[in-house]
């Protein structure tokens, strides 16, 4: 409920409605009561996903792991699209961002579920940006690298690690949530996006084209 | 107020898709500097852009002394914010066995005129503390296609070039990024005049089913390529192409000539 607060205080409206995005009823009723509730939809953004504790491949979680991350992942970024798509057809309009990711194109250890997922949703993005556009709608996949609690996990409070990895970017910083992945967003959503459509787009200030330190380690929860 | 209203930019290329570049910055309130070998056509879009109210200077080159003008033209404009270089030439067609010395050098050539721009732009980009390249690239630096292996080549090594900026110039907050567009262009339209029913069929295969407008819509992904959505996009390949990456059919000059 704080990100609801800080919206109000800068005088925007805002509307929380708590759902579980691996039940596709609640997800179908999320988004219809949002769209009621403003009357109208224009923008979608899937960012909700169970992230599943690092595991190796062979590891007999990663079945349970694969589940729980396509069902909220995959499934509900599907399930909310299909139940936004009467209200972009009604607006003749319509966009949609999903959420990919770096450690999934590069395949990042012990992230067998998470990695599966996110590409896996870079195939739904295709997909309905080839069966939506007819409808003036926009379907995208963004692929960020931006400060954030899981993020500050990873590093276990290590400042010389943090600094050592924004040295590592070609931007030499790290990703903030608001102005660079926020500001990518809502350009998407934009009018400069109406003609952007099935992108996949890194907002990492071109750290993939370095590749992807294999750091990650059983037992932890960052992606 | 528009967040290109104290911008500068300069376009480098002013065909089609150029002057819709041109002509959207300045809309949105940028001071536009456009230079090309045809002056004429650059004069006319300047004064098209001037016309309407908005700031625009126009500036002859040769392609091989491009570092020259951008110098000269960021002088008249008090400062660089955004260069868009749109230096691909039409491609010469022919087999790979066929392809003249000369198709390469042009080819190639464009690339080294891209890369003498950003050169030019540095300084000033790294002066005003950030900035903004903004490579205009082909589908053909992605795919190939047959019969045009200098531009093929050359697409691909604008895509390079675009990265390496992206690399060693990130950490002056400049972003450099490929714009591959797909806009109803005078090639295309003659395309059309010949084969039209081919072009139909490929046009309503595309996610968005038309092509692009130069200034609304090659124009918005330039907006979005130069505006605060990009501060973090780095080496990229942005497609204002209404989705025919992800769809694929991608015309054959070769086959149409």
């Amino acid at each position: 409920m704080k990100v609801v607060e800080s919206l109000l205080a800068m005088g925007a409206e805002a509307h929380f409605i708590a759902a579980d995005v691996s039940d596709k009823a609640q997800v179908r009723s999320l988004v219809q009561e949002s769209a009621e509730h403003f009357g109208r939809l224009d923008i979608l953004v899937n960012n909700a996903q169970v992230v599943p504790a690092l595991v190796e491949g062979e590891s007999s979680a990663t079945d349970a792991n694969l589940e729980v991350a396509l069902r909220s992942g995959l499934y509900g970024s599907l399930w909310a699209s299909q139940a936004a798509l009467p209200w972009f057809r009604q607006a003749r309009a319509g966009r949609i961002v999903n959420f990919g990711s770096i450690n999934a194109v590069y395949g990042s250890k012990y992230g067998l579920a998470y990695n599966a997922t996110k590409e896996a949703i870079r195939g739904l993005t295709r997909t309905l940006a080839n069966e939506w556009g007819r409808d003036n709608i926009t379907v995208n996949a963004v692929l960020p690298s931006g400060w954030s609690p899981a993020y500050a996990a990873f590093y276990r409070g290590d400042e010389k690690k943090v600094d050592a990895v924004a040295r590592l970017n070609p931007m030499r910083r790290h990703g903030r949530a608001d102005e660079d992945i926020g500001a990518a967003v809502l350009g998407l959503v934009s009018e400069h996006g109406r003609f952007i459509t099935g992108q996949s787009l890194f907002i990492d200030g071109g750290a993939n084209l370095l590749g992807l330190p294999q750091l990650h380690s059983v037992g932890t929860v960052f992606q | 107020m528009s967040q290109f209203e104290n911008k500068h930019a300069i376009v480098v290329g002013i065909d089609a898709i150029g002057r819709g570049i041109a002509l959207r910055l300045a809309r949105e309130g940028a001071a536009v500097a456009l230079i090309d070998t045809d002056i004429a056509g650059a004069e006319a879009t300047a004064h098209e852009i001037r016309y309407a109210g908005g700031r625009a200077i126009s500036s002859s080159v040769a392609w091989d002394a491009v570092r020259g003008a951008v110098e000269h033209v960021v002088d008249q404009l008090g400062g660089l914010d955004i260069l868009v270089n749109n230096v691909l030439p039409q491609p010469h067609i022919g087999s790979l066995e066929e392809q003249p010395a000369s198709a390469f050098e042009t080819s190639f050539g464009r690339v080294h005129a891209a890369a003498q721009a950003m050169q030019a732009a540095l300084p000033h980009m790294r002066a005003a503390g950030s900035g903004r390249i903004i490579n205009v690239g082909h589908r053909y630096g992605e795919n190939v296609n047959d019969g045009i292996a200098a531009y093929n080549a050359a697409a691909w090594g604008l895509v390079g070039l675009t990265r390496t900026a992206a690399m060693d110039w990130g950490k002056y907050q400049i972003a450099t990024n490929l714009l591959v567009p797909l806009a109803e262009t005078p090639e295309f339209k003659s395309f059309h005049g010949r084969r039209s029913k081919l072009l139909d069929l490929m046009v309503a295969q595309l996610p968005l089913c038309r092509l692009g407008d130069t200034v609304e819509d090659i124009g918005a992904t330039v907006l979005f390529l130069a505006s605060e959505a990009c501060n973090f996009v780095n080496g990229a390949v942005v497609y204002g192409d209404g989705g025919q990456h992800t769809a694929g059919p991608v015309l054959n000059p070769g086959k149409f000539h």
